[in-house]
């Protein structure tokens, strides 16, 4: 009897847990509430989750970089037509060996004014970067340096010097000295307990010294230099007015020895990396290192358009500059001379050609990196899809299918309510006089 | 010849022995719904003729001398106890670790909900944005502000883990072992009055189905093994004395001797202990080992020590089961080996330190926990960057420092697979399994909790199940079956009935030979 009513009871117990179970499953349509109820679809589900997570993700980095690249283009189109204009019969094409000066000044003018309206579109920012500007985005790029030139940078395009001065490479950071006496020094950092903060330099080992407490970092270096207006070793005095520091402030000084010399002047090789500097973005085309510090190229996508890469940089021997902004320059220049001849404009007018379709190549080039965007971003899209579905048949079930499961669960728990009454009751007694 | 008056002995213990019988079928029937009760039966002899004469043949035929109550039985299959305790036992260990793996599975578990893994790909996509635009100083502030979540996230599962632990051993030490304690005494006090009883000639049946309850549910928690022995009590009678022993091995540790028993308590290295009255360690029947942990083997107190004390690959003995330990050590070494990458890749010093992103709480880059993770100091007060975006030289001359080729390493770095071991350097110790920090903690709690959870569940399961069948068998012979009992009202009356029958019929005859016979000439 005992046995009877327990066996009963317990099965009951079950049928009613498993209407529960079914109604959980049809409420949220989840397959399981806890891993532990199917671990292999859980753990098929979590790196579905990653995946999809890290498809969005690389989805929105393609569209900003497609309409990043669609600014480009656009800009780099009325650039072009600047320099179409200038070089037609409006602008240069215009001027005759029998010109007189005044004509050929009002030219000159109108030529130094296209040229000015290069200046803001090579600026141009979209979001927060300035997207001429390679790896310095926070600021625009270009400026007028002395002598109406232009800089990159602070750079001049066409020799590489550097606007600010002497600037040595330190510790992640540039430390711009100014004075060009100090070409070819480096710079050592001392630190000790509760130290005060010292410049000192040697012009013998041409050394420049800093003294600095414990624990310092590069923004202490720019605090003291801001701090000193001069530094001397005996007679010699170098000027620090224009001194300062950019770049990583918060990193630790470092107290080893340097090798870096302080230069003014970057150099052709200097120009051309800064012309070639990447912008990656990770898009899930597999980012790998080849060491630490090497990312392969092939696994990210550059989306840099430094300005000097279409805009020109450097000279001939001749000195004529490569760079479209400084080459109007010099043509304004040459026309408003007094020993002007046809001649004389003639190699300007011959860069001004091959630099124009210098600039046409690169646009041509950044359309077919939208292009490839484009296809990026269709294929990301058709993946995204297919990781989402695999995600939903992995994790969630077919509403009918539970809604089915529980009517089928609950149609048992009554039947066997029911058949419990007959069993339960009666017994011999019932049948006893 | 018999006497004349035996034919009335007989129909007298005739008629008591029905009696007796309808009231012990009677105690089944008004039993039928107690615990543990076993039906009884009354154990009836035929009485052997008496008086054998040796000497002279008689002549006369021997008859037996009526119904002999030779007592009252339980009927009962001890082998059934004793598997029942067995299962019983094992049940109460699978039950007790499946409670702690399910409360860890809330915490490490994000089927339905968000948690650290969640954060850490939060941290990812931000990552992912820095690197791209390293100059936008509000991307930083993402990154702070998500790695910040991540280091608290952390925390709290630290947090949850411990309170686990407690409560554990809080239930262990202020529950499970007082009442295990509390049964002991109970029992070794039912041990007493049964031998007194016994002594006294009355079996005590309805003692010894209370003392079958408590073993029954002493076994639940340790593994037990119950043992009687015969002792003389004078005048050649002899009675049971009941002991239990927890098994070992071949090591018995006596909890009850009779009337005696041991208590068990917790030290604070959460170490079983077994003392006597006299609060010395109990010692096994070799007379030299004292109670360890390992020596519990089954029940519910084996479920806690294992759960609070082992800690799978972390334990030096092989084959130990991964208990809350292990799963603290793992989410402190994801805390630990995460905040080393990041720091080393952040740093620009030989050591990898100079710049951390992760300290402890005081600020240390060694020693690094799940509890105690959070954001360096300088990184928390900084206003520009922190985050070193670019280690390669660069030129003099132009400001390169925001090329975020180090943040993109750190990210592949992050989603680089590794083989993680049970010491600090991964290279000596056990291996505890391969895979990237970006999938650690949903491996941990998929391939390695979710399967140890689902085992257990499954073990839980079947033991639940062979439970209930031993149990149903041991109900289908000892419990009471009312159909049976009103058989046997019908069968006893019936018998009382004859055996009065049969009085009568005597008394007729008596009444013939004493009033009817030697009465003529009167």
């Amino acid at each position: 009897m005992g046995m009877i009513a327990r066996q009963y009871n317990t099965n009951l117990n079950n049928a009613l847990n498993n209407v529960s179970e079914a109604s959980n499953r049809a409420d949220t349509l989840r397959k399981f509430n806890k891993a532990s109820e199917d671990p292999f679809s859980a753990a098929k589900g979590f790196a579905l989750r990653r995946e999809f997570a890290e498809n969005a993700s690389y989805q929105t980095a393609v569209e900003d970089a497609n309409d990043q690249m669609d600014t480009v283009q656009s800009v780099m189109m009325s650039i072009h037509k600047v320099v179409q204009d200038t070089n037609s019969t409006d602008g240069v094409r215009a001027v005759t060996g029998t010109m007189n000066a005044s004509n050929r000044k009002t030219y000159a003018d109108k030529i130094r004014q296209m040229q000015k309206s290069i200046l803001g579109p090579a600026n141009t920012q979209f979001g927060n970067s300035y997207i001429f500007a390679g790896s310095g985005a926070g600021q625009p790029p270009f400026s007028v340096g002395k002598g109406g030139k232009l800089l990159y940078r602070g750079i001049d395009v066409d020799t590489g010097e550097i606007a600010a001065g002497s600037t040595v490479n330190y510790n992640g950071a540039q430390i711009t000295l100014g004075d060009k006496k100090f070409d070819d020094f480096s710079v050592k950092i001392n630190t000790a307990d509760n130290a005060t903060p010292a410049i000192s330099v040697d012009s013998s080992s041409k050394v420049l010294t800093f003294n600095l407490p414990t624990g310092a970092t590069n923004n202490d270096i720019k605090e003291l230099l801001k701090q000193n207006s001069t530094v001397t070793d005996g007679a010699i005095t170098y000027d620090l007015t224009k001194a300062d520091l950019n770049g990583d402030l918060n990193c630790p000084v470092d107290i080893s020895k340097q090798t870096n010399k302080a230069i003014s002047n970057i150099g052709m090789d200097g120009l051309e990396k800064l012309a070639n500097e990447p912008s990656f973005i990770n898009m899930g085309l597999g980012l790998s290192f080849k060491d630490a510090n090497t990312i392969n190229d092939q696994s990210v996508y550059d989306s840099g358009v430094p300005g000097i890469s279409f805009l020109g940089y450097g000279t001939t021997k001749d000195g004529i500059s490569n760079n479209i902004y400084n080459l109007m320059g010099q043509i304004s220049d040459v026309l408003e001379s007094d020993d002007f001849t046809m001649e004389k404009m003639e190699p300007y007018l011959n860069k001004l050609d091959e630099q124009s379709n210098n600039l046409l190549g690169k646009l041509t080039e950044c359309g077919t990196k939208t292009n490839f965007l484009e296809v990026t971003k269709s294929n990301l899209i058709d993946t995204g899809d297919k990781v989402n579905k695999k995600l939903v048949d992995t994790e969630y079930v077919d509403f009918v299918e539970a809604f089915m499961d529980w009517t089928m669960q609950k149609f048992s728990y009554e039947k066997a309510v029911k058949i419990g009454a007959d069993i339960l009751q009666p017994s011999f007694i019932d049948f006893m006089k | 010849m018999s006497s004349t008056f035996t034919g009335v002995y007989v129909a007298r213990s005739g008629i008591q022995n029905a009696r007796a019988n309808l009231r012990v079928t009677g105690q089944n029937i008004t039993n039928v719904n107690s615990q543990g009760y076993t039906r009884q039966r009354v154990q009836s002899n035929a009485i052997p003729a008496s008086g054998i004469n040796m000497r002279y043949a008689n002549g006369v035929p021997s008859v037996g001398e009526g119904v002999e109550f030779a007592g009252i039985d339980q009927i009962r299959n001890p082998f059934l106890d004793v598997r029942f305790r067995e299962e019983h036992a094992k049940n109460g260990k699978a039950d007790t670790m499946l409670n702690t793996l399910n409360d860890i599975s809330n915490i490490l578990d994000e089927s339905t909900k968000d948690g650290i893994n969640a954060q850490f790909n939060d941290l990812l996509t931000h990552l992912n944005n820095l690197a791209s635009k390293p100059w936008d100083y509000n991307n930083e502030n993402l990154v702070k502000t998500s790695s910040m979540i991540l280091t608290k996230a952390l925390n709290n599962a630290s947090v949850q883990l411990e309170n686990i632990r407690k409560q554990q051993t809080d239930t262990f030490k202020g529950c499970d072992i007082p009442k295990v304690n509390n049964l002991l005494k109970n029992i070794a006090h039912l041990n007493q009055e049964i031998k007194s009883s016994d002594i006294s000639g009355n079996t005590a049946l309805e003692l010894v189905d209370q003392r079958n309850v408590m073993i029954d549910e002493l076994s639940q928690y340790v593994n037990i093994e119950v043992s009687s022995k015969n002792v003389d009590i004078g005048a050649g009678r002899r009675v049971s004395e009941m002991s239990i022993n927890l098994v070992s091995g071949d090591k018995k540790f006596n909890l009850i001797d009779h009337n005696q028993f041991n208590e068990f308590s917790l030290d604070k290295d959460v170490n079983l202990e077994l003392k006597n009255s006299d609060g010395k360690s109990v010692t096994a029947d070799d007379g030299k080992s004292t109670l360890t942990n390992s020596d519990i083997t089954q029940g519910i107190f084996s479920g806690h020590l294992t759960m609070l004390n082992e800690k799978g690959e972390y334990d030096t003995t092989k084959g130990t089961e991964r208990g809350i330990g292990y799963y603290q050590n793992v989410l402190d070494k994801f805390a630990s080996e995460f905040a080393k990458v990041m720091n080393t890749s952040n740093s620009t010093n030989a050591d990898g330190n100079n710049k951390p992103l992760f300290t402890t709480a005081d600020g240390e880059t060694t020693g690094i926990t799940a509890g105690n993770i959070s954001i360096s100091d300088t990184w928390n007060k900084s206003t520009s960057s922190y985050i070193t975006c670019s280690k390669n030289a660069g030129e003099s001359g132009v400001d390169t420092s925001k090329q975020g080729d180090n943040i993109f390493y750190m990210i592949s770095q992050l989603k680089q697979s590794n083989t993680y071991k049970t010491d600090d350097k991964n290279e000596t110790g056990n291996t505890l399994f391969t895979t990237s920090l970006s999938s650690y903690i949903s491996d941990v709690s998929v391939s390695v909790l979710a399967l140890q959870t689902n085992d257990i569940s499954r073990q839980n399961a079947t033991f639940n199940a062979t439970l209930n069948e031993i149990d149903t068998q041991r109900n289908s012979i000892s419990s009471v079956d009312i159909d049976e009992e009103g058989i046997n009202l019908i069968m006893f009356n019936k018998a009382l009935t004859a055996s009065s029958r049969f009085m009568t019929t005597l008394d007729e005859a008596l009444d013939t030979i004493i009033n009817k016979m030697g009465i003529i000439g009167r």
